[in-house]
């Protein structure tokens, strides 16, 4: 396959994808963005996300834990905005669209919903930042589902 | 400015009181429907959140100075004063529990408009230096900055490139001659950037062409909340100035409540002036998209649903019909909460509430409401129309334990739009 460079194949490449695989690669789209937030439950959310043999127990346990996280790091309304602050937040919600069904989102990908919001988790990293380098977190995504898609190569039939 | 003070703020409150307040005062028969209708006193049976209770300082200052009987007692000195402690004591009722949203002034059997004067005593309070702190700091940052949040431009700017940059949609800033301008909140730049994109998607399929200004973005004020008119007033011009600059024909209100009340209904008001633009919800602007045949969606949501109105868009802003017929496009389960429309009851976070750190505990002990509604119906998603509504109401069911996703109403209106692929475009 060829190498994704822009998000026309990007999107696309997703589309293909099964809700296993989704979850799987989104889960690598938000240990990119990490740095922007030690949440524990991140963590979390993101390992049941990479397993295929999740517990369903564990699985809604873990999806109500990254929910709360959600909800804790989001900006409070009327509070002063705190910019790093929110790229927490938008990496929780990178973390939960891994695991949160579809009827819960209006029937969006998984992995182009974490795509987003990690990509917003870096633009948001950014703001209060004068020598932040320009966000390319989108190219990063690029590169990261190329490789996972070359790593499925000869590993499924 | 003069510091705040307790003469200060009696001074306000005495500003305030008008013919209709004085009317109201005059009419009140004590019937004690107010308080069954308020979100406070049902929830904590607490007297003290009964709605008129809430107004008591302002009523002592009308019976003290503008009755036969009030001033007799003022001369010969039989009038309480109201002091400090007083303002003390009622800040919490004024601001913490009362969300504005209106309800009590709808079921009053004279017509007395209880929230409104709530609203106006909150003047009083601000000058007194009674108000939250969550809310001073908004306020003042909707002046300074102009945004109580603190969202200054290159954050909209970023937000606006991140949009194009993943959808291939146009979002222009201070284009002018166009037909609408929208407004966004602070809320949905920070939390709900699916609110905007999903705006662009559907005023780009009903071919209409729109910007939003750099200069006045911000739809919520801080002024009315607090009960600051001379700040309102500020907040509200500038959003005035920006369309008449650019010479739209319409401002659109995004989804927040109170960001509508004080643009569409309290706006003129302040100005002293009517617009050359129109103000719609945009509910309203969907809605009338709908009707004109501008907008295509295809596929249904399946999942058992329901619609939390907005105080400020149903109760005061009569828009109840537009949000069902716009469901009626995309959703096969829809059922109806007890109360809804215009009887709908608060998600309790309106009227700055949400806003007030030190009411979160009666915020969600007032949820209790919402949850009885949610309860009845067992809904698996919940849809409303106001970015402060979700966010209080996301709050209030993982309190309670619920699993319900809430989703803005233009987000999932934009989410089944038939549409060619964005991206697709944008490689082409």
């Amino acid at each position: 396959m060829s190498p994704i460079n822009n998000d026309w194949q990007f999107k696309h490449a997703l589309d293909d994808m099964d809700g296993y695989h989704q979850r799987q690669v989104a889960a690598l789209f938000v240990r990119n963005v990490l740095d922007l937030n030690p949440d524990p439950r991140v963590l979390k959310a993101l390992e049941v996300a990479s397993n295929y043999d999740s517990d369903p127990d564990e699985m809604n346990s873990t999806i109500k834990s990254i929910m709360q996280a959600v909800l804790e790091s989001h900006a409070r309304c009327g509070a002063a905005c705190k910019w790093s602050d929110q790229a927490g937040y938008y990496v929780a919600r990178a973390a939960a669209a891994c695991l949160t069904p579809r009827s819960f989102t209006l029937g969006k990908d998984p992995a182009w919903q974490a795509a987003l919001s990690c990509r917003m988790a870096r633009t948001s990293a950014t703001l209060d930042c004068l020598d932040c380098e320009p966000v390319t977190e989108s190219l990063k995504q690029h590169k990261i589902l190329s490789d996972y898609l070359e790593s499925l190569k000869g590993t499924e039939p | 400015m003069s510091a705040p003070s307790v003469e200060k703020g009696i001074r306000f409150i005495r500003e305030q009181i008008d013919a209709p307040v004085a009317s109201f005062f005059s009419a009140c028969v004590h019937c004690g429907l107010c308080a069954e209708a308020c979100l406070f006193y049902t929830q904590t049976q607490d007297p003290r959140y009964t709605p008129i209770h809430k107004v008591a300082l302002m009523r002592r200052v009308w019976e003290s100075e503008f009755t036969l009987w009030g001033r007799i007692k003022s001369a010969l000195g039989l009038t309480k004063p109201i002091t400090e402690a007083d303002f003390t004591e009622w800040e919490t009722l004024v601001y913490d529990g009362c969300s504005l949203c209106g309800r009590c002034s709808l079921v009053c059997p004279v017509g007395n408009d209880i929230s409104g004067m709530i609203r106006k005593v909150r003047e009083g309070f601000a000058a007194a230096g009674h108000a939250p702190e969550g809310l001073i700091g908004a306020t003042t940052r909707a002046i300074e900055i102009g945004s109580p949040m603190g969202v200054r431009l290159p954050a909209l700017q970023a937000q606006i490139r991140h949009i194009q940059e993943s959808t291939g949609l146009e979002i222009s800033l201070d284009r002018p001659g166009v037909e609408y301008m929208a407004l966004l909140s602070s809320m949905e730049i920070m939390n709900f950037p699916e609110y905007l994109e999903a705006i662009a998607r559907i005023l780009r399929q009903a071919g209409k062409s729109w910007t939003i200004s750099s200069k006045a973005f911000e739809a919520t004020n801080s002024g009315i909340q607090i009960g600051a008119s001379d700040l309102a007033r500020v907040l509200v011009q500038r959003i005035v100035d920006a369309a008449e600059e650019l010479g739209v024909k319409m401002v659109i209100s995004p989804e927040c409540g109170h960001g509508y009340t004080a643009i569409r209904w309290d706006g003129p008001n302040l100005i002293g002036r009517p617009y050359k633009f129109k103000v719609k919800h945009i509910l309203e602007l969907l809605d009338e998209f709908r009707e004109q045949g501008l907008i295509q969606t295809q596929g249904l949501e399946e999942a058992r649903l329901s619609f939390h109105d907005p105080c400020q868009i149903a109760r005061k802003g009569g828009v109840v019909r537009q949000p069902r017929a716009l469901l009626g496009l995309v959703a096969a389960n829809f059922v109806e909460m007890s109360d809804a429309g215009a009887m709908n009851w608060c998600c309790g976070g309106g009227g700055g509430v949400s806003a007030n750190e030190r009411a979160d505990a009666l915020r969600l002990t007032a949820f209790k409401q919402k949850k009885a509604q949610l309860d009845a119906l067992k809904v698996d998603t919940l849809v409303t129309a106001c970015a402060n509504c979700r966010i209080t109401l996301e709050e209030g069911l993982e309190a309670n334990d619920m699993n319900i996703p809430v989703i803005g109403l233009t987000e999932m209106i934009a989410e089944h739009l038939v549409e060619t692929d964005r991206i697709e475009e944008k490689s082409a």
